[in-house]
């Protein structure tokens, strides 16, 4: 997917705050992944910095050649159908700018050469920047074909760095470090396009374009190829348990040794005395043999030794009078 | 807002009808949705405009510690590029007892996590790696 300009039938063009875009043509990088519509003689911006109704600095085309703004050469660059990457570092003041092209679409080697004439800086800061268009923002002047991604940089970066942005993931044009970034992905055209820098270099108004399933084959719009959510922690919260005791203790059992164990064994003792006292003894107090009562005399009586109780039993007397 | 645990997740780790370490538990980015705790299956999250673009096979080395920390093995799942913002849903794709993948209306939700490193995503095509969190809190932690 990508984005289609339609220019020289309509004058196509999205315009983006400044947010951290050069503010003027050095030091400067302009990148741009692009598909021309055909390759026969046109004109058409693919971005452009704009001040006071002006360009400031730019990338187009004319004729099948490429330039930048103040460009009065020749021009640079191969120009084809296919995908590939356009891009154009230059430094401050009156210098050369240096081309890069990279055929993504055949495979093809970067290829890294400075333009023909010297090109100045132009009076910034811009206050907008467009892209498939320029400041004019005319039919004439607009992008043929379509442009997948774009970016710019305060720098003109070397050879080997501006391959190592331009690849075929998004995320390392991104792990460059453009001051504006953006990529024309969106499915809809109402969708607003955003500076991937966080930079603040958002859409701000859009004529025209269309949504397009072209994109450069193996490219990867991702920023990141991978997540790595982090870890939460669920809290457990309690309520207030609440205990009842019963309203008496249904039985006391006292510890053996403790005072009231002792306090259980001096009771016992005393209920064994009464009933000793009112029913006689039940065993023969020298040999423990049970004692048996006569049934003549009524005495009880150790049948082993002859032992006899000679004290008085009061319940049997009771019942013998 | 921060990663979180549906509300009925906690129900279903509770009462059994969700098991971490018996069930498929599966876990694919979703985007066009926004978080709600009641929602319970992942029915739930496509009725209400969510979709999701990728699913992974069933996590491996699904582990509960006795601290009460959720982890797994790193997964991926195949995604669509897309500009839009993708999260992470995390569900039981199985019955409770494991087995084949159940109907979505019977996929129970276990956690919703749109917060980390590189989230939300606007994936590419392809292979999308889901890294989980190294540190106490693993996937996430209870208690």
């Amino acid at each position: 997917m990508s984005r289609l300009f339609n220019g020289g039938v309509s004058a196509d063009s999205i315009t983006f705050a400044v947010g951290n875009a050069p503010p003027d043509e050095g030091p400067i990088t302009m990148a741009a992944l692009v598909k021309p519509a055909t390759a026969t003689n046109w004109l058409g911006w693919v971005m452009a910095g704009i001040a006071g109704g002006a360009n400031i600095w730019s990338m187009l085309v004319f004729n099948q050649k490429w330039f930048i703004e103040r460009d009065f050469s020749a021009g640079s660059g191969p120009f084809t159908t296919d995908w590939y990457w356009a891009v154009v570092t230059k430094a401050s003041g009156s210098t050369l700018p240096r081309w890069h092209f990279k055929n993504v679409t055949t495979g093809g080697a970067w290829s890294h050469t400075d333009a023909a004439n010297t090109v100045t800086d132009g009076t910034g800061p811009i206050t907008s920047l467009r892209v498939g268009n320029d400041s004019a923002g005319s039919t004439g002047d607009a992008w043929h074909g379509n442009i997948a991604a774009c970016a710019t940089w305060t720098s003109a970066l070397a050879d080997l760095a501006v391959e190592a942005a331009c690849t075929l993931a998004a995320s390392d044009l991104a792990a460059a470090a453009p001051g504006w970034m953006v990529r024309l992905n969106q499915a809809n055209v109402a969708t607003p396009v955003t500076d991937d820098t966080g930079g603040g270099g958002d859409q701000t108004a859009i004529s025209g374009t269309s949504v397009d399933a072209a994109e450069p084959l193996g490219w990867s719009y991702a920023l990141a190829t991978s997540v790595s959510p982090t870890g939460f922690a669920v809290p457990v919260t309690f309520g207030s348990p609440t205990i009842v005791t019963p309203a008496a203790p249904v039985a006391t059992v006292h510890l053996t040794g403790s005072w009231n164990g002792l306090a259980d064994i001096a009771r016992l003792n005393a209920q064994e005395a009464e009933q000793e006292r009112r029913d006689g003894p039940r065993a023969c107090p020298d040999c423990g043999e049970p004692l048996v009562r006569n049934q003549r005399t009524g005495v009880l009586g150790c049948t082993f030794d002859g032992w006899t109780f000679s004290g008085s039993t009061p319940l049997f007397d009771a019942f013998s009078l | 807002m921060a990663n979180a645990l549906f509300g009925p997740a906690a129900q279903g780790l509770l009462t059994g009808e969700i098991d971490l370490d018996t069930a498929a538990i599966k876990a694919a980015f979703v985007r066009g949705y926004t978080f709600v705790a009641t929602h319970k299956f992942v029915s739930d999250v496509t009725g209400a405009g969510g979709v999701l673009n990728g699913t992974s096979a069933a996590l491996t080395g699904l582990n509960v510690s006795t601290a009460g920390v959720v982890d797994a093995d790193d997964t991926t799942a195949t995604t669509v590029a897309s500009a839009a913002n993708h999260s992470v849903l995390l569900f039981q794709a199985s019955a409770v007892t494991g087995g084949a993948d159940v109907a979505a209306g019977a996929q129970r939700l276990i956690a919703y996590l749109d917060s980390g490193t590189s989230l939300p995503i606007q994936p590419g095509s392809g292979a999308t790696a889901i890294n989980f969190d190294n540190g106490a809190n693993k996937i996430f932690k209870v208690g």
